[in-house]
């Protein structure tokens, strides 16, 4: 993707839709995005610092985000990156990944998955900054760790029964997975825009 | 050995539901839109259930798998995804 070329012009970011507005259309899960909304907590120093990198020139002025309303790291991570853009300044604008496909193919998952969710950060004039996608390496690690404890201690378990045990062994972990993300997103931020 | 149908569900009067495997689907997941068209060629009666239109939908399909299509026949055995493609 080079800027030349992105579908990402001024005109298509503004039809994105803001936090609100994604919410009030959506079909399935609104609870959660909800619930992981009020979750979600961006620290003062960490607040500091997004303010710090968005007032930048050719700073973080716009964020795209990328994912569907059936999606756990979706309705996990959109409210992270809502409360992000809420404490920093930036206009986020979402836009669902089916009905924008020409997007998500500009920033597939090792050149090939359309993961979700997708964040882009834009300059206030949408010239491409950096992007990150799915979920922090945290909940990565620590999701492969439940998944050996669960192999290890309940070898027998089919599979439902296993996406049952690792549900309830992971969704308590999203709060902290969520704090993850901000700082992930924090790092990634400021290690791109050259911020120490 | 011989199968014996409850008297319900005998004859004409077979309730799709009972009798017709599910099949969880997304609106815009190209391998449910290719079992969909493949089935549909071939006359296999199958009751879809979009899950992104109903939260119902979306939490009955979870108990089974989270990728799409899920495949779930009369006999319980459950398939996920289409000729090695997920959604």
């Amino acid at each position: 993707m080079t800027q030349a070329t992105t579908v990402v012009t001024p005109a298509r970011f503004a039809k994105g839709l803001s936090f609100k507005d994604y919410l009030s259309q959506i079909k399935v899960n609104k609870d959660k995005f909800e619930e992981y909304y009020t979750s979600a907590a961006v620290s003062r120093d960490e607040a500091a610092s997004f303010k710090k990198m968005v007032a930048m020139p050719g700073g973080p002025a716009k964020v795209l985000v990328l994912g569907e309303d059936w999606c756990p790291d979706v309705y996990r991570g959109l409210p992270v990156i809502t409360k992000i853009a809420e404490a920093s300044g930036m206009e986020l604008r979402m836009f669902p990944r089916d009905a924008n496909l020409d997007i998500m193919n500009e920033f597939l998952n090792q050149g090939q998955f359309q993961s979700i969710p997708t964040v882009v950060f834009y300059t206030k004039d949408v010239k491409y900054i950096t992007h990150w996608i799915e979920r922090p390496a945290f909940a990565n690690e620590e999701r492969a760790k439940i998944t050996e404890q669960v192999k290890k201690e309940m070898p027998s378990l089919n599979d439902q029964d296993f996406r049952a045990e690792m549900r309830k062994r992971t969704t308590p972990r999203y709060p902290a997975w969520q704090q993850a993300t901000v700082k992930e997103v924090q790092q990634l931020l400021a290690k791109t825009l050259q911020v120490k | 050995m011989r199968s014996i149908l409850p008297r319900q569900l005998r004859g004409r009067g077979l309730a799709k539901e009972k009798t017709a495997p599910i099949v969880y689907t997304l609106a815009s997941c190209p391998a449910c839109k290719k079992l969909k068209e493949d089935w549909t060629l071939e006359k296999i009666v199958f009751d879809e259930r979009q899950v992104d239109q109903s939260q119902a939908l979306l939490d009955e399909a979870l108990v089974y798998g989270d990728m799409v299509p899920i495949v779930v026949y009369p006999d319980k055995r459950v398939e996920i995804g289409y000729k090695g493609m997920i959604g």
